[in-house]
């Protein structure tokens, strides 16, 4: 009896500690900042990697981009700044350094349409989140307020306040919905295929870091098109989409 | 009389096995190649026909011919019919051939064995047939030698990934053998293997008489820019898809009179494949020794004009353009714009690009590089020095041009704001802004929340809610401002209430209760014709109201027991009288039901 509770015991002390010394994603982030400051940036990519994909955030794929560029991968530091401003669009070191990589990378993306720049200006689930509010205040505004018999000026400013604000963030959401169909070309080896298998003949080349609009996705391959006159599949060893 | 019996019996069956005979006993077979002697990469037509000149045959069982090495390809039947006279008696012959199409991969002899087919009841042998196939270059029997060849020239053994190589595709041709060939499809050449490669348009093509192997033969070519995009060891097959015209051999092997030789077509007309031999060629990666740090990318021979200012004066804060022009031959479309030195009096801007072709396929031509510069100062300034560079296949080396800046007057202009330095750029260093020292909000997925199923249900609250309050708030108005309708909901809520109110006390077997209820139930049910308050409704009012809605005489006597009824209980000492509780609840019910009951 003496011996079980002993065990018992030691085996709580352990899960304990075990419990105590377990990395949390902030120990796991700030390791892998060390990492890259010592200059090992292989090393740190894989730390930062481990935390993906349950524990993403704007500064985890900031500073995967910033490694990544260390290293002279375009494309995947490209991927990186990508993600980070999809999850924080007004941060401008990410785009300044998603700029100089691109830059680096001799890429010349296409200036961004008026939707994705009202997009830029909230994260997308900031959109969400005031699309949905304004559009039940003004079903509200609309339905309601005549039964309440609520009349005057502020009930008019307030309907037309929500209705604007409502066509804001669809066109907020819009310009991300754009942005949400793109992906990243990850190497310079890649080749845009006429078909979605390794033996299909080459329709095409494609240069690391080139953003590209998915169409559709067969198994392993994407169908991308660059432009619009440039378009075959890439499989997902050379090609990755931006949003999850 | 029994042997003329038997002598008709036999008359019949010699008659019926005749007429069998008749009908099968002229079923001819043929089969063979045409052509019988083809080369590699060709094609030849093989048949077998059946022919009866009783009517058409009809085919019962045949297997596919299975030749090995040699892949044939059912191409379907064809009947036809032809009508031969002879002395004035015309004689028709029905034709049906069965015809395949055998694609040889090697050269060599290929029989087809005979085999059996069944036709019209009748168990036939198709005889055997050869087929003898060529190499390329292998003289036939009357020791010529091929009558088209393909191939491919290419400039050199080993080559680079992204190089535009410009090869030559030839068509040799016998004039001995062909008469003329015609292209079948848009393009001269297709690829037909060679994943690793991208070829540019075909160049118009050149002909000219070459002597090859003591022969005179007609050469076509085509150039065609062709990149490879892979390392490694590379293989390419072109294929090209012509309708070949030949002298044809059959009146040779035929006896032919004057007469054949007049209406028979000496040539024949076929449709050939034609493949290039399967070259494979050296591709390698681009070496990283002396690559200069900003590498255009380009592979070639290029040299480049002088840079072209749109201004030879300018004014702080307006914009010039200047133009570098880059010629020779090469990848230009891979050619990327060469990389400006840093400068800070100046901010530029990435250059717009064209190409200017000067042959068909694109591989010699001029591409400019219109860069736009904002002078940041006035004063004596120099434009910023352009790295151009390239990797020239030949030497295998990088070749850097280095083109120094121009000397330019640039006017004070305080109207005009300083532009802004140049954004931060790779080309002047790793100038990488710092990483992020806090993790920041971890989420588990890079998606919107429009997405989320639980989002999308939770708008479902709202819906509800404001759904609920425009109802709720519709019928309270409705109540206020409608008497007629408001009565009526107070008399549905009212009737239906006493009404269960009447039916607890038939059940508990109260006649005081059940009165009580029965007299509310009807002045409710009534309530809803009068503006009158239905509780002070009296029996003469009850019957004011069933008399306005033609109510029967039974509804007139049982509003009135009803009513007197509820008073005699409360008021006579009726209570404990035998009442039938069922009887009288159904009664109730249809008498409220006449004066409206419950809508």
């Amino acid at each position: 009896m003496k011996q079980l509770f002993r065990t018992t015991l030691i085996l709580c002390a352990w899960l304990c500690a075990a419990i105590s010394h377990a990395a949390t994603p902030t120990e796991q982030f700030d390791q892998a900042n060390a990492l890259y400051a010592e200059g090992d940036y292989q090393q740190a990519i894989e730390a930062y990697q481990q935390l993906l994909p349950d524990h993403q955030s704007a500064s985890l794929h900031y500073n995967l981009g910033n490694a990544y560029y260390q290293l002279g991968d375009f494309g995947p530091a490209v991927l990186h700044f990508e993600k980070a401003l999809a999850l924080d669009p007004r941060n401008p070191d990410i785009r300044a350094n998603l700029e100089l990589t691109q830059e680096a990378a001799q890429l010349t993306p296409a200036p961004p349409t008026w939707a994705q720049i009202i997009g830029d200006l909230a994260p997308v689930n900031a959109w969400a989140w005031l699309g949905a509010i304004t559009f039940w205040v003004s079903v509200a505004l609309v339905f309601l307020a005549p039964l309440y018999q609520w009349k005057g000026p502020l009930r008019g400013g307030l309907t037309a306040l929500s209705v604007l604000l409502l066509c804001f963030s669809g066109i907020g959401l819009y310009g991300w919905h754009t942005r949400g169909a793109q992906g990243v070309v990850l190497t310079d080896q890649a080749t845009l295929n006429v078909a979605p298998t390794s033996t299909s003949p080459a329709a095409g080349s494609v240069k690391a870091g080139q953003l590209a609009h998915i169409r559709e996705q067969h198994g392993d391959y994407y169908l991308v098109s660059l432009g619009e006159d440039k378009i075959g599949w890439l499989s997902n060893e050379a090609f990755a989409p931006v949003w999850d | 009389m029994n042997h003329q019996k038997l002598f008709t019996t036999l008359f019949l069956l010699c008659a019926f096995a005749a007429s069998l005979f008749a009908q099968q006993g002229d079923l001819e077979i043929s089969s063979g190649f045409e052509p019988n002697v083809i080369r590699v990469n060709q094609y030849a037509n093989y048949q077998f026909s059946v022919s009866n000149s009783r009517g058409s045959v009809k085919l019962e069982e045949a297997q596919k011919p299975e030749v090995p090495g040699l892949p044939m390809q059912y191409l379907g039947p064809n009947t036809q019919t032809i009508m031969n006279s002879t002395n004035g008696h015309v004689r028709h012959m029905y034709i049906n051939a069965y015809a395949f199409r055998a694609a040889p991969e090697k050269p060599g002899e290929y029989t087809v064995p005979a085999f059996k087919i069944r036709v019209n009841g009748q168990d036939l042998e198709v005889p055997a047939a050869k087929l003898t196939v060529l190499d390329a270059q292998e003289p036939d029997a009357n020791g010529n030698g091929p009558a088209v060849v393909t191939e491919i020239e290419w400039p050199r053994e080993k080559f680079y990934v992204g190089e535009a190589i410009k090869a030559k595709v030839k068509l040799i041709v016998d004039p001995e053998q062909v008469q003329r060939m015609r292209v079948l499809r848009d393009v001269p050449f297709i690829v037909k293997e060679g994943d690793a490669f991208t070829i540019s348009n075909f160049s118009q093509s050149d002909s000219k008489r070459i002597v090859r192997d003591n022969q005179v033969l007609e050469e076509h070519s085509w150039e065609v820019v062709i990149t490879p995009l892979k390392t490694g060891q590379q293989s390419i097959t072109l294929q090209s898809d012509w309708a070949v015209t030949t002298k044809s051999d059959r009146n040779q092997r035929r006896g032919r009179s004057l007469m054949d030789s007049f209406f028979i077509n000496p040539y024949d007309t076929q449709q050939v494949t034609l493949y290039s031999e399967h070259d494979t060629i050296d591709v390698q990666p681009l070496p990283n020794e002396g690559q200069p740090t900003y590498y255009t990318g380009g592979i070639g021979m290029f040299t480049v004009d002088k840079p072209r200012l749109s201004e030879s004066t300018g004014k702080a804060g307006e914009p010039l353009t200047m133009i570098l022009t880059v010629r020779g031959q090469g990848n230009f479309e891979r050619l990327q714009a060469p990389t400006l030195a840093e400068s800070d009096a100046w901010r530029d801007y990435a250059p717009e690009e064209e190409f200017f072709a000067a042959d068909q396929i694109g591989y010699t031509g001029a591409k400019t590089f219109e860069y736009t510069l904002i002078p940041r100062d006035s004063g004596e300034l120099t434009t910023p020095e352009i790295a151009f560079n390239f990797f020239d296949p030949e030497t295998a080396k990088y070749v850097e041009l280095p083109i120094p800046g121009q000397a330019i007057t640039i006017a004070e202009n305080p109207n005009a704001q300083r532009p802004k330095r140049n954004p931060v750029a790779a080309r002047r260093g790793p100038e990488l802004l710092p990483i992020a020292t806090t993790a920041g909000a971890f989420v588990s997925a890079i998606s919107p929340i429009v997405k989320n199923p639980v989002f999308i249900a939770g708008q479902i609250v709202p819906a509800l809610a404001i759904g609920l309050l425009f109802l709720s708030r519709r019928q309270k108005l409705r109540l206020e401002q409608d008497a007629e309708y408001a009565r009526n909901v107070r008399a549905n809520q009212a009737t239906k209430a006493e009404l269960a109110t009447a039916s607890n006390a038939a059940q508990q077997q109260d006649a005081t209760a059940f009165y009580a209820a029965a007299q509310r139930a009807v002045q409710a049910a009534a309530g809803r014709h009068v503006e009158q308050a239905p509780e002070s409704l009296t029996i003469a009012d009850l019957e004011s109201v069933a008399t306005k809605l033609k109510a029967d005489e039974t509804t007139l006597k049982n509003i009135r027991a009803f009513m007197e009824a509820g008073d005699a209980i409360r008021f006579g000492g009726l209570a404990n009288a035998d009442i039938d509780f069922s009887a009288e609840l159904a009664r109730l019910e249809t008498t409220v039901n006449n004066l409206g009951g419950k809508q």
